[in-house]
C-alpha cells in the first residue's frame, strides 16, 4: 500500500472510520510485529507489545501530521516500546542473557505444527533468521542491518545470500518456479 | 530474480505468522474512546453553517489564484539536479541557478535532508556545497567513497548544459582537495528511455545510478538488484572491481564529453 493512501487512512480512522482501522492494521502488523521480535526475540511479548503500540499511536494521533511517513512513524513507536519492555525485562531478570538467545520463531506453547514461515527458515541459524527477516520482511538495508548486529557489510551481504541458498536447497521451490 | 521470488514467498509467510490482535485493540477503552470523540467531533463539525462554508472555498479559490500569479512558471518548470552521494537528493532550481527546494530520492536522502541548512532562496553553488561539507562530515564522501554522480534536466537546454558543466569543473574542484582520488560521474537526460526513468523513479535513484546497478546485476549472479540499489557508488565501484566487471553502462554512449568512466 502507498503512503499516500496510508495518510488517507490515517485521515479517516482520525474521523471515526473503523474500516480505517482495519485496513490501516492490515497494512502494518507485520512491519509493527517483526520490528518487536528483532528487539525483543519473543514472539509472545512481542504480541503484547505490538497491542501496545496500535493503543499508543491511536493516543499520538492528534500529534501526527501526514507527511507519507505513517509506517516509520508506527514502526518507531513500536521500537521505543520493545526497548522499554527489553529495558525492563532486563531490570527484572539481569541474568537472562545467561540463558542464551530466544528463539526468534518459536511459539512458547510447545507446539509442534511448524508455521509456513519457520518451516521455510528451518535450516538457518538464528543470526540469519534475523538478517532475512530484517531485510525481506521489514525491507532494511544491509548496510543498516550490518550496524545493528555490529557485523561488517560484507558479512551481512554473505550471509544473506548464503541464507537464501539454504532455503532454496532445503525448503523447495517457489510456488511460482 | 530468483530472490525475488523467495523475498515474496518470505514475506507472505511472514505475514502468516503475525498475531492478530486487532479484536484485542478494538475493544480496549483507547480505541473505543477515539472512535467516540471522533464521531462526536465530526457531528458538531458538520452543524456548521453553509455559509461559513462558502466564504472558506472563496478564501481558497483566491488563494490559488494569487498563487498562480506569484508563480508564473510553476514547479513543474524547474530545473532539477540530482546528485548522488549515496544520500541522493534532488535539488530543483529557478532561471537564476537559485534553489526553489531540495527533495529526497531516496531513504537515506531524507534523514540527510534534516542536517542541511534551509536552502530556498539561495544560490545552487552555496546549497551544494552545504551538502558536501555536511556529506564529508557523516563519510558519506571519504577516501573510501569518493564518487559523486550526478545529472541536470530541465526544460531548458541552455541551463542544463551550463550547470552540467560547472558541476563537472567546480565538483572536483571543491572535493578534489579534501577526498583522495576523488571523481564525478556524469549522466545525460536526454538519451534516457520512459521506460528508464519511470524505473528510476519507482526506485528513488537518478537514471544514471539505475543504469550502474543494472549493469552489475546483468554481469554477475552474486548480486540481485535489491542487494545494490542501497550501495554506496564507492561499494558498487568495488563490486566491480572484484568481480572484474568492464567498466561501460548499456544504453547512452560512453565516448560523450565529461562522461562516465564506465
Amino acid at each position: 500500500m502507498t503512503d499516500k493512501r496510508l495518510d488517507k487512512l490515517v485521515r479517516a480512522f482520525a474521523k471515526g472510520d473503523e474500516s480505517a482501522f482495519d485496513a490501516l492494521y492490515e497494512a502494518t502488523s507485520a512491519d509493527v510485529y517483526y520490528t518487536i521480535l528483532m528487539v525483543l526475540k519473543d514472539p509472545s511479548l512481542s504480541e503484547d507489545i505490538m497491542q501496545d503500540t496500535y493503543m499508543k499511536m491511536i493516543e499520538s494521533l492528534p500529534k501526527y501530521r501526514p507527511q507519507g511517513k505513517f509506517r516509520a512513524w508506527i514502526k518507531t513507536i513500536a521500537k521505543r516500546l520493545a526497548l522499554n519492555a527489553y529495558h525492563e525485562r532486563k531490570k527484572e531478570s539481569p541474568h537472562d542473557d545467561d540463558e542464551g538467545p530466544l528463539s526468534l520463531l518459536a511459539q512458547e506453547d510447545g507446539s509442534e505444527k511448524r508455521s509456513e514461515l519457520e518451516e521455510l527458515m528451518r535450516t538457518l541459524d538464528e543470526e540469519e533468521k534475523e538478517i532475512v527477516i530484517r531485510h525481506a520482511v521489514l525491507g532494511e538495508k544491509h548496510k543498516d542491518i550490518a550496524e545493528a548486529l555490529a557485523r561488517p557489510l560484507g558479512t551481512v551481504l554473505w550471509k544473506y545470500r548464503n541464507a537464501l541458498g539454504k532455503m532454496r536447497r532445503k525448503g523447495g521451490a517457489p510456488d511460482e518456479e | 530474480m530468483k530472490n525475488k521470488e523467495w523475498e515474496k514467498r518470505i514475506r507472505s509467510a511472514a505475514k502468516k505468522d503475525v498475531p492478530d490482535v486487532k479484536e484485542e485493540i478494538k475493544s480496549s477503552d483507547v480505541y473505543q474512546n477515539h472512535i467516540t470523540s471522533a464521531l462526536h467531533k465530526r457531528s458538531t463539525t458538520s452543524g456548521k453553517s453553509f455559509a461559513l462554508r462558502y466564504v472558506y472555498a472563496g478564501m481558497a479559490v483566491v488563494a490559488v489564484f494569487m498563487l498562480a500569479l506569484i508563480l508564473p512558471f510553476g514547479i513543474d518548470g524547474a530545473t532539477s539536479v540530482y546528485l548522488d552521494i549515496n544520500p541522493g537528493l534532488r535539488i530543483d532550481i529557478d532561471e537564476e541557478d537559485n534553489v526553489l527546494d531540495l527533495f529526497a530520492t531516496n531513504p537515506d536522502g531524507e534523514d540527510f535532508l534534516t542536517l542541511l541548512d534551509e536552502p530556498e532562496d539561495k544560490p545552487l553553488d552555496d546549497v551544494i556545497d552545504n551538502i558536501i561539507d555536511k556529506a564529508i562530515e557523516r563519510g558519506y564522501l571519504s577516501d573510501e567513497a569518493p564518487y559523486i554522480v550526478y545529472d541536470v534536466r530541465g526544460p531548458s537546454a541552455e541551463q542544463e548544459e551550463r550547470i552540467l558543466q560547472r558541476l563537472e569543473e567546480r565538483l572536483p574542484d571543491v572535493v578534489g582537495t579534501r577526498i583522495a582520488g576523488f571523481a564525478v560521474m556524469r549522466g545525460h537526460g536526454g538519451d534516457e528511455t520512459p521506460d528508464e526513468q519511470e524505473r528510476a523513479q519507482t526506485h528513488g535513484m537518478s537514471v544514471m545510478r539505475l543504469r550502474l546497478i543494472e549493469h552489475i546485476d546483468d554481469e554477475t549472479d552474486d548480486y540481485s538488484f535489491a542487494d545494490l540499489k542501497d550501495l554506496s557508488v564507492g561499494e558498487l565501484r568495488r563490486i566491480m572491481e572484484e568481480k572484474d566487471i568492464p567498466h561501460h553502462t548499456p544504453g547512452p554512449p560512453s565516448d560523450r564529453p565529461g562522461g562516465p568512466p564506465w
